[in-house]
């Protein structure tokens, strides 16, 4: 054992291999202790430490294969690179679980061929990222001074720098807020003219394997299932699809379906999770798929949703989105419908609130169907992704004096209007997106 | 159990302090079935009997605002007045309602978004059930027509005028917020409105802001002059004697108290309150239970042989984590502006030391702390110009300097310069001081 403790010293003391150049580990230089007394209770102490201590061992970027699933875009003269790790590979390349205190890090490189130097914004890519040394703090140990300066140094070396110079390239690291599924961030560069440049990213993060990865898409109908309708048509056939999802055999009646989504199913994705939707994990799946863990602050956010049937099949995407004070969550669940409007498929769906579970002890419960999807309406005009949208009538209204039942002694009330949404690829301005002259919903 | 019949008498009285307490300290699920089941067992609930919409005060204290043939007329709720006009305690729930008049005398309707008022703003049934805990289950009926009945409608026909409340989550000291109205013309009108709610003790308010230098003693500055006397500032602060030096003074702002005030709380930034019985009590409350306190006191560090005059923070989920500033008025003005000179850290956590015995840890990169500014003033648009100027001093990583408790710090010396505007400046309209070169961090 005492020569277990002899080697830590020495661990402690020496200059730890550079790994930028600079020498790591320069806080118990013999030097500085130049009485014997002194240098025994410093050994003293280190030995008190060096007991429960192993030292850092962090393995950098280059041995960790993130890299080839980069994602590069380039814009004039700039590159932009990023990747987003892994909860084991963060674990690999800081040595630390940082997951479990929320923060993913983002790798990024920049190379900035132009004749200007150009600076990154961190605050586009997360107002409220974490700074190197705020990572670090929390691993730092009581008295192991040069231990705690090693993982500084370390956080503060990977870090991402802010100036890229002409001709130059620049890479590391923006410890970003959590997120799993897709993550979409932009990596903002502002250059001597304080013009920005912005580059887009949507990183698939591994861990989370949400249910509409599941789904064959292509081979959900044969081509001559698919019917391809014009404006009246479609209205027609969204005032016809039956009313409401069910349980799995049938015999209970969900609410309506009151959403319909016209977009390509990517731009869709991308949409609903820029405007704060997250995607669920495939409750239906669970054995062919790891959990998702459940020490990751929040991770409730990605909880599978109870699967209802249409079309006779559960939903093929689940979208999340927590409401404040544990009121409980907003709950969208999406199917592909075989209908096709300007070569765009048509996705029908409904909108509508869980209550958490602890509420749902008071009996009575009310849900106000429309003002939910009032919401998704709005958040999806704030995040300036819709070009149209209009009412088709749908289910039949439950005013608020008959509010009809469903699971779980929840009443709901609607207008029973379905509201049709175009999605848009590029942003709409807030007031350029049109409303169709179809329904208009009850004055509220 | 003991702890059931202290919250049940409690909640049967006029409802105090303490129950606050208690809801940290226990998940919050259960205590509140056990509060709901102790209320069901004793029948303590109360009715449900808020007045009428008649006389109401906070409608004196309302703004209105006028964009083309659109006026909008808003005030938002202090504590007592939800108790007076919803009959129960909202604020309790997080939820802060904002009345709203729309007037719309354009010849097309109007639409009103309140995801534009608050994003994730709360419905009438959610408001209700929230917040009924403490009412009797035969008046929960009641309790949902009256929530709904209460809420803003969305549509205002042409000449037409609607009133009502957007329950929004709730901020205290100054609500900020915006009322977009988007017309079938797809003209969008958006009104911003900056309101103070009655409630908390802002360390600000306290100041005298016209006495602060006799007039003599305030000089205007061209740019040069401006730069030599921001150069000549002292380095960092001091401790109350004037003996010991603190944190950098790495911050000057160029503004008047309103555009100060306007930039930094669109920006996301909070008030903060003074040292009084209240503010206490609840940061010790954030310390040992955790939460987020947004108002927390700061302690005084001084320049000019005085403590700062505002102090201002940006809060993460706990209150170990956050953004901190603090301001001092000088008596330079320019461009007509007042000058302030500042100080930034972020608190990265908690340690341990001999004289306050626990401080919070500041990120010993500051430079770090003072560039996050200014994006975060870039980005929320209250930023016109920037640029950086000496006077702090370079400290090397190897050789940190410290502050006043003792927490190393290290920077390029250089203040950052930020002339914010209380109207919205585009991103890249943003100007630059020409002084010293930009940060090449």
């Amino acid at each position: 054992m005492i020569t277990a403790y002899a080697f830590s010293i020495f661990d402690e003391c020496v200059e730890v291999e550079p790994l930028f150049g600079r020498p790591l580990v320069r806080g118990c230089d013999m030097r500085r202790y130049r009485s014997l007394p002194r240098f025994l209770i410093c050994s003293l102490i280190m030995l008190m430490a060096a007991g429960c201590a192993a030292t850092y061992a962090p393995r950098p970027l280059a041995d960790v294969n993130v890299l080839g699933r980069a994602q590069t875009i380039s814009q004039g003269d700039i590159r932009v690179t990023a990747a987003v790790l892994s909860a084991e590979e963060t674990e690999q390349v800081f040595g630390f679980p940082l997951y479990k205190r929320g923060i993913q890090p983002v790798w990024l490189k920049i190379e900035n061929n132009q004749a200007d130097p150009t600076w990154f914004l961190p605050v586009g890519l997360d107002p409220d990222y974490f700074s190197p040394l705020e990572v670090a703090y929390p691993y730092h140990r009581a008295f192991q001074t040069a231990y705690n300066r090693q993982i500084d140094l370390y956080f503060q070396q990977q870090a991402m720098g802010l100036y890229i110079a002409p001709g130059a390239v620049r890479s590391g690291f923006v410890f970003t807020n959590l997120d799993l599924g897709t993550k979409i961030f932009n990596v903002d560069l502002v250059g001597e003219d304080n013009g920005p440049k912005t580059f887009t990213f949507f990183i698939t993060v591994p861990g989370l394997i949400a249910d509409h990865r599941h789904v064959e898409f292509e081979n959900l109908y044969s081509a001559n299932q698919l019917v391809t309708l014009d404006e009246d048509g479609l209205r027609k056939a969204l005032e016809n699809i039956p009313c409401c999802p069910t349980n799995a055999d049938g015999t209970e009646q969900h609410a309506p379906i009151n959403i319909v989504l016209i977009g390509d199913g990517l731009d869709l994705l991308r949409v609903l999770i820029r405007s704060g939707w997250n995607e669920t994990a495939a409750g239906t799946h669970s054995a062919s798929q790891p959990e998702i863990a459940a020490d990751i602050p929040n991770s409730s956010r990605y909880e599978a949703i109870v699967p209802l049937y249409y079309y006779g099949r559960p939903q093929d995407g689940s979208f999340r989105d927590d409401r404040p004070t544990g009121y409980g969550r907003s709950v969208l669940r999406l199917w592909l419908s075989p209908m096709r409007f300007e070569g765009k498929p048509v996705w029908v769906g409904l909108i509508n609130r869980e209550i958490s579970q602890l509420l749902q002890l008071f009996i009575n419960q009310k849900l106000d169907l429309d003002e939910v999807r009032t919401f998704l309406l709005e958040n999806l005009w704030y995040s300036q992704a819709i070009a149209r949208y209009g009412f088709v009538k749908g289910a039949g209204p439950n005013p608020v004096l008959q509010p009809r039942e469903i699971a779980g002694g929840i009443y709901y009330l609607t207008d029973g209007y379905r509201l049709v949404l175009w999605i848009s690829k590029k942003s709409v301005p807030l007031n350029e997106v049109v409303a169709m002259d179809w329904e208009i919903p009850i004055k509220r | 159990m003991t702890m059931i019949p202290i919250l049940t008498v409690r909640y049967c009285n006029p409802p105090g302090d303490k129950v606050h307490l208690m809801t940290s300290f226990l998940p919050g699920g259960f205590l509140l079935i056990a509060v709901g089941f102790v209320l069901f067992i004793l029948g303590c609930a109360s009715s449900f009997n808020p007045p009428s919409m008649g006389d109401v005060a906070f409608q004196k204290r309302a703004q209105t605002q006028e964009v083309g043939e659109v006026r909008v007329t808003a005030a938002v709720l202090s504590a007592e007045e939800c108790l007076a006009n919803f009959g129960v305690n909202l604020y309790r729930r997080n939820i802060q309602p904002v009345w709203l008049e729309i007037q719309n005398n354009a010849d097309e309707a109007v639409r009103f978004l309140p995801t534009g008022l608050d994003p994730e703003y709360f419905t009438p049934f959610e408001s209700s059930v929230l917040s009924r805990f403490a009412i009797r289950e035969a008046d929960h009926e009641k309790m949902d027509r009256f929530f709904l009945k209460r809420g803003m409608g969305n549509h205002v026909e042409p000449g037409a005028t609607i009133s009502g409340f957007v329950y929004s989550n709730l901020d205290e000291g100054t609500k900020t917020f915006n009322v977009d109205v988007v017309g079938v013309d797809h003209r969008l009108r958006t009104f911003t409105f900056f309101i103070p709610v009655p409630g908390i003790r802002a360390d600000h308010s306290q100041i005298d802001w016209e006495n602060l230098y006799p007039p003599n003693e305030v000089s205007d500055y061209d740019e040069d002059g401006l730069r030599k006397s921001l150069e000549a500032l002292p380095c960092c602060t001091t401790n109350d004697k004037g003996t010991e030096q603190g944190d950098p003074l790495n911050l000057v702002v160029i503004g008047d108290l309103e555009d100060v005030y306007y930039a930094f709380i669109r920006a996301g930034w909070d008030e903060t309150e003074t040292i009084y019985r209240a503010s206490i009590f609840k940061t010790v409350r954030s310390f040992l239970f955790g939460g987020r306190y947004r108002y927390s006191p700061v302690s005084a560090l001084y320049v000019f042989g005085r403590a700062q005059d505002v102090a201002l923070q940006r809060a993460r989920t706990s209150i170990h984590e956050r953004n901190h500033l603090r301001l001092w008025l000088t008596s330079m003005r320019f461009d007509g502006k007042m000058v302030w000179i500042g100080q930034i850290s972020r608190d990265i956590g908690v340690r341990f030391t001999r004289k306050t015995i626990t401080t919070h840890k500041i990120d010993p990169d500051v430079d770090e702390t003072r560039d996050f500014l200014i994006q975060d003033l870039w980005y929320s648009q209250g930023l016109k110009k920037f640029g950086y100027v000496k006077g702090v001093g370079a400290a090397s990583y190897d050789e940190p300097r410290g502050n006043l408790t003792g927490d190393p710090y290290f920077t390029d010396g250089n203040r950052a310069v930020l002339w914010v505007s209380s109207q919205p400046s585009a991103f890249s309209d943003v100007g630059w001081f020409d002084w010293e070169k930009p940060s090449m961090r």
